[in-house]
């Protein structure tokens, strides 16, 4: 089984994408403004306010949740999959990483080719704070190698 | 709001994420490189590799899609519902026509296939309020006026087509519809392929907007997007191309990991910054005549409509093409010969290799098979004397290996001029009357023959 280390890749900017599911398995995406490592097999993600109520429900309902972290100028990605620990406010810190995440984002995105102006009209506040559990990491660049479990390097 | 109302976010050049469910109600997230819209109820997913998100849609068929609008951000969300995997059909072909064009000019063929063409039903489309902060105005980074559904289409098809009736000749008839392209709709880049059939390649024999105009240059049936287009005679469109290289090379890259073999990778023609591709198909009486191939710096320079449209003026294109090309009206009489110019100093070498029937210019390549062979007759002959020649005794010469019926002549004098012109242009092939042509020159000519 490979090794990634999740820690050393948050430092890139990244697309951050989490699914959940409703009782009927109706899978639903939504967009994610920052991940935390906050501990061995845990972390945070920050769900953004104007999207995130279907996803909020069904983890209060279900827990389970999937994290994908993309780079989007080499889309390299890792999966992560768990359960919904607790659901709170942002902290002060939390915010000020979120801010410096979102500009490492912009940044890739504009490395592609998008204009500022459009990247500054990106929203990702105010938003939720959902603590969750890292059970498995999964490879995500795309090509024969996706969906392959590998070991998070801690 | 309409699932047309979207047509920029399945263009490909924004990547779009999927939420699957597995049976036990284990969510799974992945990106997906393009969605395809079928109608105003359906899209289709690309199956390239059997992964998790195919294998939790075969258990429970609900799928969450996001896209996001490739100009402003703007995020979309559709809830699905997987129908089938289609693996035939019109769906599929022209699913794989893309992807197989993307792999092929990629190095990927093999590896980056299409599996099958997996339909969803569309149970709701929502905007996702608030993604993005009021606008204001600003530039935007790529062509942001709106297409104008109340374009002059029409107006530019009769233009054209009165262009292409008017060209006397083909050289004439190359040069007004690559013109055109520009003129007309705005494609700054544009080049013409003729169907060579004794080798079964491309060829091109003129082009608009590059550095040069690269005649002579050859691209084999399936090769690349202008290949695929040969071999499947239909119009493709490649959109977001920046997105599909960084696509297929995070592809690639895994690949390589997993120690799977993979050719070498082959440029793309044309601008090597190209965001858009459009490659039309040139058939006249159901044989290839050649491919049209348009390319823009702007991901959203061709829309659906593009491709029908010019698919339209693609047909004419290919008519007029084989009605010139069948044409012998030759004037019988020569031409009084001019007197010719006194020569300057230079002179240049000209080298037949009768191997790989080519002929070379100061050791320089410049063209091969039957252009190569007619040049190099007519070099000899004006060795001896001659300067003028006529169409029909090069049809006549069997030396020459015409086919005896669509030898393409003039098409292939045309690509000779441009080889000249580009190489040579020392030397010229120059119409004096309705085909005829005498060979002119600035400089001294040496011939030497090499097995």
């Amino acid at each position: 089984m490979g090794q990634v280390d999740i820690a050393e890749f948050l430092k890139r900017g990244l697309c951050v994408l989490v699914a959940t599911r409703d009782a009927s398995l109706m899978p639903h995406c939504v967009t994610g403004s920052e991940v935390i490592l906050t501990g061995p097999r845990r972390g945070i993600v920050l769900l953004p306010t104007f999207e995130s109520a279907p996803a909020l429900a069904n983890l209060r309902a279900h827990g389970a949740i999937a994290v994908l972290l993309e780079e989007p100028t080499t889309h390299r990605g890792i999966q992560m999959k768990g359960r919904c620990l607790a659901m709170r406010e942002a902290t002060a810190p939390e915010l000020k990483q979120a801010a410096e995440f979102a500009a490492r984002t912009k940044a890739e995105l504009s490395a592609i080719g998008f204009a500022p102006a459009v990247l500054e009209r990106m929203n990702f506040m105010p938003c939720t704070v959902v603590e969750f559990t890292v059970q498995q990491v999964f490879e995500q660049t795309p090509g024969p190698g996706a969906g392959r479990a590998v070991e998070a390097r801690t | 709001m309409k699932l047309s109302d979207l047509m920029h976010c399945f263009q490909g050049v924004t990547p779009a994420g999927i939420a699957t469910c597995a049976a036990d109600g284990t969510p799974n997230q992945a990106m997906l490189s393009q969605v395809y819209y079928l109608d105003e109820k359906h899209v289709a997913l690309s199956c390239q590799f059997f992964n998790k998100t195919r294998r939790n849609v075969d258990q429970n068929p609900f799928a969450s899609v996001r896209l996001w609008d490739p100009v402003s951000l703007q995020p979309y969300l559709m809830q699905l519902r997987f129908l089938r995997a289609e693996t035939s059909g019109p769906v599929f072909d022209e699913m794989a026509s893309r992807i197989d064009a993307i792999a092929r000019a990629t190095g990927m063929a093999g590896v980056f296939k299409l599996l099958s063409a997996d339909v969803y039903e569309v149970l709701s489309l929502s905007v996702l309020q608030g993604a993005l902060q009021p606008a204001q105005a600003t530039p935007l980074p790529w062509s942001p006026e709106p297409r104008q559904a109340g374009r002059e289409e029409l107006r530019g098809l009769q233009l054209l087509s009165d262009r292409l009736c008017r060209a006397r000749t083909l050289e004439a008839l190359y040069a007004e519809l690559l013109t055109s392209m520009a003129s007309l709709f705005g494609t700054t880049h544009a080049l013409l392929m003729l169907h060579e059939e004794e080798c079964g390649k491309l060829i091109a024999i003129d082009s608009r907007g590059y550095d040069r105009i690269g005649a002579g240059a050859e691209v084999k049936q399936g090769e690349g997007l202008i290949g695929t287009v040969a071999q499947t005679r239909k119009p493709l469109r490649l959109s977001g191309m920046a997105a599909m290289r960084r696509y297929t090379r995070a592809v690639r890259e895994s690949a390589q990991k997993r120690g799977v073999a993979l050719g070498d990778e082959i440029a793309l023609p044309g601008l090597t910054d190209a965001q858009s591709q459009l490659a039309l198909p040139l058939v006249a009486h159901d044989r290839l005549v050649g491919v049209l191939a348009l390319e823009s710096r702007d991901p959203l320079a061709f829309e659906d409509w593009h491709e029908a449209y010019l698919a339209l003026l693609a047909n004419q294109a290919a008519l007029a093409i084989a009605m010139l090309s069948d044409r012998e009206d030759e004037d019988e009489e020569a031409s009084a010969e001019p007197q010719p110019a006194p020569l300057p100093w230079r002179r240049r070498l000209f080298t037949w290799f009768a191997g790989d029937e080519s002929v070379f210019v100061d050791g320089e390549y410049l063209i091969r098979y039957v252009p190569a062979r007619i040049l190099w007759k007519l070099l000899r002959e004006h060795a001896q004397g001659r300067r003028e020649f006529n169409n029909r005794e090069l049809r006549m010469d069997e030396s020459l290996g015409l086919p005896p019926v669509k030898d393409n002549l003039e098409s292939r004098l045309i690509l000779l001029r441009k080889r000249l012109q580009e190489r040579c242009p020392d030397v010229r092939l120059v119409s004096v009357k309705r085909g005829r042509f005498v060979l002119e020159r600035d400089c001294e000519i040496a011939l030497e023959e090499k097995p």
